[in-house]
């Protein structure tokens, strides 16, 4: 079966990403397929490449990247949501003459087609609001 | 192919961005040729209801966006009708034209969808 996931919470502000993570890794595990992560809303954060995670916790950014790299699952975040939050990528940040891009590049960013896209073409839709 | 897709609000307007947002994924999913319907629910309503000016506060007015939908080909629009009454509101106080659903008739319309996208 093709999931797509949507994650609308900021991680550490809520369980909204950490959730979403836990149920990907499940999806992938049992054997079906995740056609993209689409991070909305505060979501975004979750593409940070300057967290640094508590050492008691989880390194929710991290995990994400991990999870992409073994399964190749592509994490998609809203470039509106993204840029009035402050988070742009290299080609973002140059075009908005800003320093550094604020975004890890395993992760794309990609218009809110993307989640239309995601949802037609998937089996199953899930959604982890904050 | 154009598939059935449910935009379900039920957070109040102005205090977070996620109605706004969700209307605005709605609009794109119009534009898509997908076959969309919203659904406004317990403080979601209040994104209707008429006398709003967004620009008090720096936004935009959530009314003026709902209302924008019908432009867009969007008209399958609904309010939960014991959201409506709990807070005191009827069809008149509203900015568009909606269809007011009892729990019954939101559980049928949720059942028709292949996918739902909440708020």
């Amino acid at each position: 079966m093709i999931f797509a996931l949507a994650v609308h919470g900021a991680p550490y502000a809520s369980q909204s990403a950490d959730s979403a993570w836990h149920f990907a890794s499940a999806v992938l595990a049992a054997g079906h397929e995740i056609n993209r992560v689409f991070f909305y809303h505060d979501g975004v954060m979750s593409a940070g490449d300057k967290f640094v995670a508590p050492q008691d916790q989880d390194d929710a950014h991290q995990k994400w990247v991990e999870l992409s790299n073994t399964h190749g699952v592509e994490l998609a975040i809203c470039i509106a949501a993204a840029l009035k939050r402050g988070m742009l990528d290299h080609d973002e940040a140059e075009r908005y003459e800003r320093t550094n891009p604020t975004i890890d590049p395993a992760f794309t960013v990609v218009g809110l087609g993307q989640l239309i896209d995601a949802v037609v073409t998937c089996d199953r839709f899930v959604s982890f609001a904050a | 192919m154009s598939k059935k897709l449910l935009f379900m609000l039920a957070k109040p307007p102005y205090r977070t961005p996620h109605g706004l947002e969700a209307l605005e994924a709605a609009l794109v999913a119009g534009v898509f040729d997908q076959s969309v319907s919203v659904l406004f629910r317990a403080d979601a309503v209040w994104h209707l209801v008429k006398g709003q000016d967004g620009s008090a506060i720096g936004q935009r007015t959530m009314g003026k966006v709902a209302a924008s939908l019908p432009e867009y080909d969007i008209t399958d629009l609904y309010v939960c009708s014991d959201s409506m009454q709990e807070r005191g509101l009827d069809l008149n106080d509203l900015v568009v034209s909606v269809k007011a659903l009892d729990q019954q008739a939101q559980r049928d319309l949720i059942a028709l969808q292949h996918a739902v996208v909440n708020d």
